[in-house]
């Protein structure tokens, strides 16, 4: 109890000397990101040493015989997120527009309410309207065209659609924040040079295009990780590896949250998991990387 | 499982005065076995009895019976033969719901699908079949593949069981997933000409639906040949028979204390009745005291009142939830021997 005094005079004495504060914090996040990343690695051990790189590059998922590999959930992770991100820019885009430019003010802060509001909804929610509504229609959508692609309702495409709505407020409130900050000065000049009100709003995207980058990175992380509305709708083929997003799969997120729960009646499978885990992690990394080297070179 | 146990808890802290409250929290069978050995629950519940290394580290320690029986029941949407229109359900046996779920019977108009129902042969389309079965690891997924690898040889040595299983119908057909019963309950009656394996008490509550795309089928018992409907009755008997086949085999019931995993075999495909049957099995420590537990004795003695009670009262069917099926006496005292097992 004696420490708390302390904790509180060094907490208040870093906030004195901000850059130092600031520079211990950015560490210890760096370390905790470590520290999970060597915990997952931990957990995992038991059957990289068993089977090595293996686990990341196959598709099996066969618990009888304890083999296991999360290929098939990364393709569907990449699958998913991919046809998320395709749909949900250009909505968060018309949405930031649109309420930037097309609405009248009063109702700005309404309709952007609202848009927010529904980043806030919990997952099971959208979850549940996915397995209700969303699935089955998109099903006789699809299938309306010639071809009928679609045997499930409950596909990689599904669960990517689903995804998209979730996450355009997220890239939307990125966006719509960017774009209101665009100077005044700069604004009248492109009227100014005989702009119609669509090539206003394209120069004015133009010109906050790092925050739509900004945006695109926070939605993507997010189509990546959610897990509970995906598990309701991807289909869930834990075994299959499949490009065709038409077909029921499964991503990494959603397979440890439908395996888990049983996972410790089997030698191996908590440890793929994790595998799974770790790699989920290293590939958010190296996107997130790769999002940090875009944007600081665009500044330049 | 879950329904069940949340009901007899709160009718027993009723009928307690509200004086003995169990909590019961619905985990997953392997999870509730895992927290079970680490002890940090007082009792467990699970839909397949102890995995045989974890029985092994702990054997003599504890024991286990099963509370109440459940089944799984195989339903269909083909809208050309839905029961509403044609007043009839399909026949099915292991062998052909095996090759469905290992992709090699691909359509419904199969001749050995014909061949079980000469009376909706002219009828059954030739469509794709969806196979849908459980996305998550699941008890209902380790009691039907346990079925279909002891009726039908050929899918013990391709597929094997499990609360997992590696499904051949997603890589050879049209296999897909679902989450829960809930899950597949849905694709089915969202997806036409698919089928899928769903508890009892999840079917029982809404036969209507699955009337109007399709239905439930009759399974053929190939231990007597004849074909069953999924009714309590029929469940009953086959449980009843898995039991007598048990004793007739081993000599004795089995003991509370034994490895149950040779019981959940004799268990399933019955000589006789419904041949798709699950239980729910109980954990118990023996000796509360001995395994380290605050308050041993209160808590033995609590929990020895509770499952008598679950074991005679809890049995009656203004206890059951519907979709469940009591114990027959000769399970439900084999429960209330282990009781006399658990040291006060």
């Amino acid at each position: 109890m004696l420490i708390i005094p302390y904790l509180i005079a060094a907490y208040g004495l870093l906030f004195v000397k901000l850059r130092w504060g600031l520079r211990l914090f950015g560490a210890f996040i760096v370390a905790t990101i470590g520290l999970l990343t060597a915990m997952f690695l931990v957990e995992a051990y038991p059957i990289i040493a068993r089977d090595g790189v293996a686990v990341f590059l196959r598709t099996s998922w066969d618990p009888a015989r304890e083999s296991y590999g999360v290929l098939q959930a990364l393709a569907g992770t990449v699958l998913t997120s991919a046809v998320a991100m395709a749909l949900a820019m250009p909505m968060a885009l018309g949405v930031a527009v649109t309420i930037n430019e097309i609405l009248p003010a009063r109702l700005r802060g309404i309709f952007g309410s609202l848009v927010d509001l529904t980043a806030t909804m919990p997952t099971v929610i959208y979850g549940l309207w996915g397995l209700f509504v969303l699935g089955p229609t998109l099903q006789s959508l699809i299938n309306y065209l010639p071809g009928g692609m679609m045997t499930s309702p409950y596909t990689l495409f599904t669960a990517g659609v689903l995804l998209a709505i979730m996450i355009t407020p997220y890239a939307a409130a990125v966006i719509r924040e960017g774009y209101a900050l665009v100077p005044k000065p700069v604004e009248e000049a492109v009227y100014a040079v005989g702009a119609t009100r669509f090539e206003a709003a394209l120069i004015k995207l133009r010109y906050v295009r790092n925050y739509i980058l900004g945006g695109f990175f926070l939605a993507l992380g997010r189509a990546m990780g959610e897990t509970v509305a995906v598990a309701m709708v991807v289909g869930g083929n834990y075994a299959r590896f499949t490009t065709n997003i038409f077909e029921s799969g499964v991503t990494i997120s959603s397979l440890i949250a439908l395996q888990f729960p049983n996972a410790a009646s089997y030698q191996y499978m908590v440890p793929a998991l994790f595998a799974g885990a770790l790699l989920l992690t290293l590939f958010g990394l190296a996107i997130n990387a790769a999002a940090i080297y875009i944007i600081q070179k665009w500044q330049i | 499982m879950a329904p069940q146990m949340f009901t007899w808890s709160k009718t027993f802290y009723q009928v307690t005065g509200g004086k003995i409250q169990v909590n019961y929290q619905s985990i997953g069978s392997g999870a509730g076995a895992a927290q079970f050995l680490g002890k940090n629950l007082d009792f467990g519940a699970s839909d397949v009895p102890m995995p045989k290394d974890k029985y092994q580290q702990v054997a003599g320690q504890f024991v286990q019976f099963p509370v109440i029986i459940g089944s799984i029941v195989i339903a269909y949407n083909v809208p050309e033969i839905a029961y509403q229109k044609t007043g009839k359900y399909l026949n099915l046996t292991a062998e052909v719901i095996a090759l469905i779920y290992m992709g090699n019977i691909t359509q419904w108009c199969d001749p050995r699908i014909k061949a079980l129902n000469p009376g909706l042969a002219d009828k059954l389309p030739c469509k794709d079949i969806v196979a849908v079965h459980r996305s998550d690891g699941s008890g209902t997924t380790a009691a039907f593949t346990l079925y279909l690898s002891k009726a039908y040889p050929a899918w013990n040595q391709t597929v094997s069981w499990g609360y997992t299983v590696n499904w051949p119908a997603d890589q050879k057909a049209k296999g897909t997933g679902a989450k829960g019963n809930e899950g597949v309950a849905q694709a089915v009656l969202q997806t036409p000409y698919s089928i899928g394996y769903i508890e009892f008490a999840y079917w029982a509550t809404n036969k209507d639906k699955y009337d109007q795309v399709g239905g439930v089928a009759f399974v053929r018992n190939d231990n007597d040949g004849k074909y069953y409907f999924p009714t309590t009755e029929n469940v009953a008997m086959g449980a009843a028979a898995g039991l007598e086949r048990y004793i007739k085999k081993y000599g004795a019931p089995p003991a509370p204390d034994a490895d149950w995993n040779p019981v959940s075999i004799e268990f399933s495909n019955p000589p006789r009745g419904y041949p798709i049957v699950s239980f729910t099995y109980v954990f118990l420590w023996k000796d509360y005291a001995a395994e380290g537990y605050g308050d041993a004795a209160t808590k033995a003695a609590l929990l020895k009142a509770f499952f008598r009670w679950v074991l005679t009262e809890g049995q009656k069917p203004e206890n059951i939830v519907e979709g469940y099926i009591p114990l027959p006496s000769s399970i439900a005292n084999i429960g209330l021997e282990a009781l006399n097992m658990v040291k006060p």
